[in-house]
């Protein structure tokens, strides 16, 4: 429990702060919000170079390349949208306990690594030095406490709106699809 | 015999890098047989003749509506399967894991013996009144599914519209190739001289 004054001080660094300041900062500091990204669609103006080959193979139907590389995008729009179906679907621990440990094992791989050194040292020397376990179990604290703040946020975001991104990214490529019949 | 080698020589080819290759989608969820999508998707290409990448991709894309749907209908069977386990189980000693998860293969298998029906006469159920009490406990996660499966057969029948729609656009631009080429030749007809008959042999007259 912080004091009133650490409060305030900590309240007035904080007003004086003017946020990320490199490059690399900003792009972090702007995904901050960022759950799924599914209700962005791709931009068809800023492909990869895998993207605009699906765009030409698109185009091979005779259709024009601008229109071609439109229906790109909303292809990989409706590709995420099922790839996020088939990550909703994927086989889940049964209990809560084995379900939060998957998800830190997943997430945090160092916590196998600290594990392994652990039991490295148990096996070499018969006993584990105090110091050396408290250094351990702060760095897992630490790990722990970051995972916790950066676990993604697919859990707080409603399941039936993946429904509604797959629909409305469904129906998008479809009309396009569908347009075409008129070219 | 003749007759399918011809249709094996006009099958579509789906060799080479298509689009789903190239945007590295994994369709197949860990347990599901790849083999089995792979032969599944090869036939579905084949059966609607789907030539073109674009063709290839939507027949793909309806080959794998088919197979989530078969997901959702299996994934309805665990979950009723896991009722019926749960419900057998004795409330003051709830079963590990381990032991459910034997016996939620027990029901899925049908596999029903005689230690199954002790448990079950235990929690003064038969079979079908535990099957009932299963369906009616997890009917919400039942319903979902259902609206999962309804969700992809609309899926579905978008992509069947929409491959219908390349199909017939590529016979629609040949048609439109050909009627402009009459009507060219039409034209052409035009430009042609008038050569009339010669001055010297009568014109015969028609009957009537």
């Amino acid at each position: 429990m912080s004091s009133p004054q650490r409060r305030r001080a900590n309240r007035a660094n904080a007003l004086r702060s003017t946020g990320p300041r490199s490059a690399a900062g900003k792009r972090a500091a702007s995904l901050n919000a960022t759950r799924h990204g599914l209700s962005v669609p791709t931009d068809p103006n800023v492909l990869g170079p895998q993207a605009l080959r699906v765009a030409e193979l698109i185009a091979l139907e005779g259709i024009a390349p601008a229109r071609a590389r439109e229906l790109t995008g909303l292809i990989i729009d409706f590709e995420r949208n099922l790839s996020m179906q088939r990550e909703l679907m994927m086989p889940t621990p049964v209990t809560e306990a084995a379900r939060e440990e998957e998800r830190t094992r997943r997430e945090v791989p160092e916590l196998d690594m600290i594990d392994e050194a652990l039991d490295w040292e148990r096996l070499t020397r018969g006993r584990v030095p105090l110091r050396m376990l408290r250094g351990h179990a702060k760095l897992a604290l630490r790990l722990q406490k970051s995972w916790l703040k950066w676990q993604p946020r697919l859990a707080t975001a409603d399941p039936a709106a993946f429904n509604r991104y797959l629909r409305r990214s469904a129906n998008q490529l479809f009309k396009a699809l569908r347009s075409l019949d008129g070219v | 015999m003749a007759r399918k080698s011809v249709r094996k020589s006009s099958a579509p080819s789906v060799s080479g890098p298509g689009i789903s290759s190239l945007l590295g989608t994994a369709p197949v969820l860990p347990g599901e047989s790849a083999r089995l999508y792979r032969s599944g998707v090869l036939a579905a290409v084949q059966e609607l003749g789907a030539q073109t990448p674009l063709q290839v991709y939507l027949a793909e894309k309806i080959f794998e509506c088919l197979w989530w749907m078969r997901r959702y209908e299996r994934q309805k069977h665990a979950t009723v399967a896991t009722e019926m386990a749960s419900l057998i189980e004795p409330g003051e000693r709830p079963l590990d894991l381990e032991k459910r998860s034997i016996v939620m293969d027990m029901i899925m298998a049908d596999d029903i013996n005689h230690a199954l029906i002790a448990a079950m006469e235990g929690r003064n159920l038969s079979l079908d009144s535990l099957l009932q009490r299963a369906l009616f406990a997890c009917r919400g996660r039942l319903l979902a599914l259902d609206e999962q499966i309804a969700l992809k057969a609309k899926t579905l029948a978008g992509l069947q519209a929409s491959f219908e729609v390349l199909v017939n656009r590529r016979l629609n631009t040949e048609r439109m190739r050909l009627q402009n080429e009459l009507l060219r030749r039409d034209l052409g007809a035009v430009d042609v001289p008038l050569i009339g008959p010669p001055s010297d042999v009568k014109p015969t007259k028609k009957a009537g």
